[in-house]
């Protein structure tokens, strides 16, 4: 079969060139076509790979920057046994993790580079879940480094307590946000996801304020409540900015 | 290579932007022509995948779009009116993001933005920011993203917007030089930009197709159209309101005055051969859109 093949190919090799020069022209446009249609690509996720070299080092840089700020001040509340205070720190830095993440999220939207995005191989809607899944993983790594501080540690409060005292602060913060994004996709959204982040982050100390018993082990149901509200609200957004991003929802008014 | 547009329609809510518009594309140079309003910008992002249709289809070879999907998206390269960049990137590092986005590995794509900074003259500046950049620097990378993974079909939206004389002139070359077995589609309300470089002419009015042609058979329908006479410059306001005028010269005693017009304006009226712009003129002139809507008619049919 090879064999045959092979005779076969080397009798149409010696065949003479075509003498119009129409069918030369779509012939070699064809195969130009079929080669640069089978150019090597790359898998998408080697793409979502690429994205994180893309991500501002600067975005690292912040939460690095509110992970290390809280350790310090941890390691000062674990000096003078300032428990209540600790908790409230966890609560109120967790926020701050998101605002950094969707600073970056939202930036096809703020310098409209969503156009271009949306008519690439690799779609508005694919780079969305790249850049948000690098976002996430590193804003949940982020958020293990903050309750998993050795002073928080000494602080002898149960893993799951910690996880739901910054977990619920972070999922609110990010269902808020991307409810935003999905509301104002523009440099607006985020100047109202800022103050909503914000918000988030000084209200932890105000509701322990208003709520003394807010961090007793007595009220974990109320906060493994919120925080599967507040998973709901996050999942729930989140597939909405996939959809707006995969739809015409995005401000493209001109005609 | 065909790319058919098959009585494609946009409507947002009441407004019809584009309406029921046909036309086969096959490789060369196309210029979109129409004022704004026209629906060409609407009709470049239904082309390019990106507003979907009321009704009709756009088909690449036979096979709709939409269906097609990434593998049609991988065939293109769009520069939109409102170009966005990534301020702090630099412009290799913004070629080497879109073409990430385009499936680019980084070995192709160090390549190809190398040669395509080169060829649009952004060597210089490859490792500027782009908030550096001026604006004609801008549309230069801007056209360097939308060929970096070759496409087949190249959509330009108003791309010389904004741009000096110079810089429209290189970006034309520009063009013209990437153009070869590629369908581009350049959308303009500047008549020079296209007339010197597009092979076929589409002209757009209130999201239709008005004609569709060379430059030559569309001036064609204008001949006769066209007139030169002198008037008297007390006279000049008289004959802008009564007509189309294309161009105004101001003589030693007397106006020059270029008139687009099915009648001799003046007994001295002499007719000249028809530029596209004077029918662009013609077609696009408030005063006379009910002749210009019959002229279309007739061309068309």
């Amino acid at each position: 079969m090879k064999d045959e093949l092979e005779k076969r190919l080397q009798t149409l090799l010696k065949l003479p060139a075509s003498h119009d020069p129409d069918a030369v022209r779509h012939t070699v446009d064809y195969v130009r076509h079929q080669l640069r249609y089978r150019q090597r690509r790359i898998s998408f996720w080697t793409f979502v790979w690429t994205q994180f070299t893309f991500i501002r080092k600067r975005i690292w840089g912040v939460q690095l920057a509110v992970v290390a700020g809280s350790w310090g001040a941890l390691w000062r509340l674990a000096g003078e046994d300032m428990l209540e205070e600790a908790l409230v720190l966890c609560s109120a830095a967790a926020p701050l993790l998101v605002l950094a993440a969707m600073f970056e999220l939202t930036r096809s939207f703020v310098y409209r580079t969503a156009e271009i995005e949306r008519s690439t191989r690799y779609s508005l809607e694919q780079l969305m879940l790249a850049r948000a899944g690098m976002l996430g993983l590193a804003s949940l790594c982020a958020l293990t480094l903050l309750i998993a501080s050795p002073a928080a540690a000494s602080f002898a409060v149960p893993l799951n307590q910690l996880v739901l005292y910054a977990g619920v602060p972070f999922l609110a913060a990010c269902s808020g946000c991307l409810w935003i994004i999905n509301r104002w996709p523009s440099r607006e959204g985020r100047h109202y996801c800022f103050l909503w982040g914000g918000g988030m982050s000084l209200s932890a100390g105000l509701m322990s304020y208003w709520f003394p018993d807010m961090y007793a082990a007595a009220s974990s149901g109320v906060w493994a409540l919120a925080f599967i509200v507040s998973l709901a609200g996050v999942t729930w957004e989140f597939r909405k900015l996939i959809r707006k991003c995969k739809t015409t929802a995005l401000d493209l008014t001109i005609v | 290579m065909l790319l058919k547009i098959d009585r494609l329609t946009k409507q947002f809510g009441h407004k019809i932007a584009v309406d029921r518009l046909s036309a086969s594309l096959s490789p060369g140079i196309y210029g979109l022509l129409g004022a704004n309003g026209a629906g060409k910008t609407t009709l470049m992002r239904m082309l390019c995948g990106i507003l979907y249709p009321t009704s009709g289809d756009v088909q690449w070879n036979g096979r709709s779009i939409l269906s097609l999907g990434e593998a049609y998206r991988d065939l293109l390269g769009y520069l939109p009116q409102d170009f966005g960049y990534y301020p702090d990137f630099t412009a290799e590092q913004y070629l080497h993001y879109i073409a990430a986005l385009k499936g680019l590995d980084k070995q192709q794509a160090r390549a190809k933005s190398h040669e395509l900074l080169e060829l649009v003259d952004l060597s210089a500046a490859a490792r500027k920011k782009i908030r550096t950049f001026s604006g004609g620097m801008k549309q230069r990378l801007g056209i360097a993203q939308a060929v970096i993974n070759d496409p087949c079909i190249l959509i330009l939206d108003e791309p010389t917007a904004g741009l000096d004389p110079k810089e429209r002139v290189r970006f034309r070359n520009i063009i013209s030089h990437l153009s070869a077995d590629k369908i581009v589609i350049l959308s303009t309300h500047i008549v020079s930009d296209v007339e010197s470089i597009a092979g076929q002419i589409l002209l757009m009015k209130k999201g239709q197709l008005l004609m569709q042609g060379t430059v030559k058979e569309l001036t064609a329908h204008a001949d006769g159209c066209v007139w030169i006479c002198r008037v008297k410059p007390e006279d000049v306001p008289d004959f802008e309101r009564r007509y189309t005028i294309g161009n105004v010269r101001h003589e030693q005693h007397e106006v020059e005055l270029r008139i687009i017009s099915e009648d001799r304006p003046a007994a001295d009226a002499f007719s000249v051969e028809a530029t596209l712009e004077d029918l662009y003129l013609y077609c696009f002139s408030d005063e006379h859109e009910h002749h210009a809507a019959g002229t279309a008619c007739a061309i068309i049919n």
